[in-house]
């Protein structure tokens, strides 16, 4: 496959043509990764409207009814409820884990039993996040499909 | 349609043997109007397995709390439910006077022989987890 790469300055937005003769396995799969990193929200942070990528989101919380992207120095409020963030971003890797939380896995430093018999999630920036009990089972399933390949594959089976 | 099959057939042995004891059971007291202590142990395993139950499945309740508390509370729930179940049968009956510490005894060793087993393969279950999240992260950094 030839790649070729080109800079102009003067365009409005980074864009991607892909060219393919067949739509084979292997364009599939770099189609998903383009996609999967190409998704992007629109939040505000102090009235101040930004954009970012999903992959910058470390997790979404839901306070006072008012929805919160956190990343790595940022929090950005969003007008998206969880739950629509969780249906339209499950296959990406969010994940809910509490009634007010959606991880993204891929932001997981590791996951760690407390005495107290909780299971905190350690992100790579530092914060811990709880995974509710009620959320496990889910959580593994989760898990266990992203394993296996992802929801696409679940899908296409 | 298969009634029984290889998912639930050890339930189905299970409630089968708890309904024909506790029915020949009741019968027979019924029939001799007297209750022996091997009958009578079985009631109080039957209260105990009821209790037990009804405990931990009120555990949603006690969302808010860490697993740990959520066990010390219904530890404390079900035996004060059990001492007071005692204290009410000894108006009936009499009761050793080691009993209360007995029957706690019984109850408590079998509680927190489950926790522990329930902390222990909570940890196995996050190791394993880990594991995952790990071959989730590289698959995706190969692709």
């Amino acid at each position: 496959m030839k790649v070729n790469e080109y800079q102009q300055k003067d365009i409005f937005e980074d864009r991607i043509d892909f060219y393919y003769r067949i739509k084979t396995k292997e364009v599939n799969e770099i189609l998903d990764f383009l996609r999967k990193n190409n998704q992007r929200l629109v939040g505000k942070i102090n009235d101040k409207q930004i954009m970012f990528s999903l992959n910058d989101v470390y997790y979404f919380e839901s306070v006072d009814k008012k929805t919160f992207a956190y990343l790595d120095n940022d929090v950005v409020r969003i007008d998206v409820r969880l739950q629509d963030l969780e249906n339209a971003y499950f296959e990406l890797g969010f994940i809910r884990v509490s009634k007010s939380t959606i991880l993204n896995i891929y932001k997981i430093n590791s996951l760690k039993p407390e005495i107290n018999m909780r299971v905190m999630a350690l992100l790579d920036n530092g914060e811990r996040i709880q995974i509710n009990r009620s959320y496990k089972a889910k959580f593994n399933l989760f898990l266990n499909t992203m394993n296996k390949g992802g929801f696409q594959n679940e899908t296409g089976k | 349609m298969k009634l029984v099959n290889k998912k639930n057939v050890i339930s189905i042995i299970c409630i089968t043997y708890t309904v024909v004891s506790i029915v020949l059971g009741t019968l027979e007291i019924i029939v001799k109007r007297e209750i022996n202590p091997s009958q009578l142990n079985m009631f109080l395993c039957l209260f105990l397995s009821i209790l037990g139950v009804g405990v931990l499945s009120q555990h949603y309740r006690l969302e808010k709390f860490s697993p740990l508390t959520m066990v010390i509370i219904q530890y404390l729930v079900a035996v004060a439910i059990i001492l007071i179940s005692l204290k009410i049968a000894s108006y009936f009956t009499n009761i050793h006077p080691d009993g209360y510490r007995d029957m706690t005894i019984s109850f408590s060793i079998p509680y927190f022989i489950g926790a522990v087993i329930y902390y222990i393969c909570l940890r196995l279950e996050v190791r394993k987890q880990n594991q995952i999240l790990e071959k989730i992260k590289n698959n995706r950094n190969k692709s």
